[in-house]
């Protein structure tokens, strides 16, 4: 797994926020593979154009319903 | 094909003749199922009754002349996130164990007026994103081909019950794979079809904007037949595309002359090379292709792992979204494996999910582009065969990259097809895709390879043992 640059503390106040409590064991094997994900999300950072649209954009039908 | 596993097509050519009984059809998979699922754990529950009563309004039908088509007394099953009216669908988790829906999916409502026969609810990993799980009310499902190795997922039950003969065919899901891979690993066929073309509506959501239901069974053909009756409109489902259904069966027998056929060799030699045995069978079935007069060129597309990070951040993020409430107030009714899954879903920033879907958008664009020229890619659908099922890591799904997840994040059609056995006599497969929409292409191209082979005439040798005694 890569070396998570979120630190064990920054972690652990992600899963606070998120209102889930783990265990320190969870925390332990989670951080670790939060490590992989991280490297995995910063592919997904590539220079858009500022005006560069989501998969999820959606056009309004006549009932008004997406 | 044989007497003893009839296809489908066959079975429904027998019945019509009056040559083959639904009873004695049925009856002879739920002695199957007795004999073999002790060891393969392929349904959660079996649905007996129902079934044999199905069965016999099916034989009244055939011998009036009245019955509604090729699925009429056909034993099937479906993945246990399929809702089924007064059935308990507990997507194999304990957290739904005592769930009965009120209402039938729409999946489930089609097939059943097509006059299917329902054996049961068949064994998935934990909402089709957790498994294999050995800390479940009900064990994962086995292998046929070897009951110590892995099905694939999440689509397990369905992979093996057809696999092995208990059904002849079934539904799966897939929101990252879990169609072909399984149909992969058991051996069969299975089709993930353009996203809009099946109602998701009764089916346990595991990722919206990925999720896809679609058939799995023994042949191309008799996955096509049951694409036929679950496809179409539902207005019940926003995702869904208001277009005319295709006849999927049209084009069978047309062979792969001029099909315009992309290699996308990038995949499965550099991104994620497969072993020897799976990169030799896809060579054949390319060669294959060549002789029959199919144009074969290479593709590329971007690496891999592009198309896995933005697969699996949707997936992690929409798969918590589902499960946020459950997760925060019974966290301890999920197994390990799901429960460890989705919290990192829960951690990812919102504008990281953004960026995937941003990136999404750029995706679709270029593979749009790339089959402007072709009519099917080929590619791998797994790396090699099934592995031991205690051998299946934890975090495979965020450290191993899939071939086919990049057809949830596009929504094109894909589907996986039997290429040959490896060592140990376990499956090959390869995964061919297709245009949206453009599933009659799809299957044309597979049935083609698949009826020139002889892959379809060995089952699992524990089946195989059954039509012997």
């Amino acid at each position: 797994m890569a070396t998570p640059r979120t630190s064990r503390a920054e972690f652990e106040a992600l899963a606070r926020r998120a209102g889930l409590q783990l265990s320190a064991a969870q925390t332990a094997e989670l951080h670790g593979a939060w490590g992989t994900l991280e490297a995995l999300i910063e592919r997904l950072k590539t220079p858009h154009p500022s005006t560069a649209e989501p998969a999820t954009i959606f056009a309004v039908d006549k009932s008004g319903v997406p | 094909m044989s007497a003893a596993f009839p296809t489908i097509a066959e079975a429904a050519s027998l019945i019509a003749a009056r040559r083959l009984s639904p009873v004695e059809l049925t009856r002879a998979c739920l002695d199957r199922i007795a004999r073999l699922d002790g060891t393969l754990h392929s349904f959660l529950r079996l649905t007996e009754d129902r079934a044999l009563a199905a069965a016999r309004d099916a034989e009244d039908a055939a011998m009036k002349g009245t019955l509604r088509g090729p699925l009429h007394g056909i034993p099937i099953g479906l993945k246990d996130i399929y809702e089924t009216k007064g059935i308990a669908t507990t997507a194999h988790s304990r957290v739904l164990e005592n769930h009965v829906p009120a209402r039938d999916a729409a999946c489930t409502r089609r097939l059943a007026d097509a006059g299917t026969v329902l054996l049961g609810k068949l064994a998935t990993h934990e909402f089709a994103f957790g498994g294999p799980s050995f800390d479940l009310p009900w064990p994962p499902a086995r292998n046929p081909w070897n009951p110590a190795h892995f099905t694939g997922g999440s689509s397990s039950g369905t992979g093996a019950a057809v696999a092995a003969g208990l059904v002849l065919g079934g539904l799966g899901s897939d929101t990252g794979g879990s169609i072909r891979l399984p149909a992969a690993l058991c051996g069969i066929a299975g089709i993930k079809p353009t996203y809009g073309l099946v109602s998701r509506v009764g089916i346990i959501p595991l990722a919206f904007s990925l999720d896809h239901a679609g058939p799995m069974a023994w042949t191309v053909e008799d996955c096509a037949i049951l694409l036929q009756a679950i496809a179409g409109y539902d207005p019940e489902d926003p995702a869904s595309v208001d277009r005319a259904v295709p006849d999927f069966r049209a084009a069978l027998g047309a062979g792969a002359k001029g099909l315009r056929i992309g290699v996308l060799r990038q995949f499965h030699e550099r991104d994620n090379p497969v072993n020897e045995a799976t990169r030799r069978a896809i060579d054949g079935a390319v060669d294959f292709y060549r002789r029959e007069g199919a144009v074969i060129s290479d593709v590329t597309l971007s690496p891999l792992a592009d198309w896995r990070a933005c697969g699996l951040v949707i997936i992690l993020v929409e798969g918590y979204a589902v499960h946020e409430r459950w997760m925060r107030t019974s966290m301890e009714k999920y197994g390990e494996l799901l429960r460890d899954r989705l919290v990192l879903g829960a951690l990812v920033g919102a504008a990281d999910y953004v960026q995937a879907q941003r990136r999404r958008r750029e995706l679709c664009a270029e593979l749009a582009c790339a089959m402007d020229r072709l009519d099917i890619i080929l590619t791998a659908t797994v790396p090699a065969e099934a592995p031991p099922i205690d051998r299946v890591p934890k975090w495979g799904i965020v450290e191993q990259p899939n071939f086919t997840a990049a057809f949830n994040v596009t929504g094109y059609p894909a589907m996986s097809v039997c290429t040959g056995y490896g060592d140990g006599g376990l499956p090959l497969a390869m995964q061919l895709v297709a245009k949206p929409f453009d599933e009659p292409t799809l299957f044309r191209a597979a049935h083609a390879y698949e009826r020139a082979m002889p892959w379809r005439d060995r089952r699992p040798p524990l089946a195989a043992a059954t039509a012997a005694a």
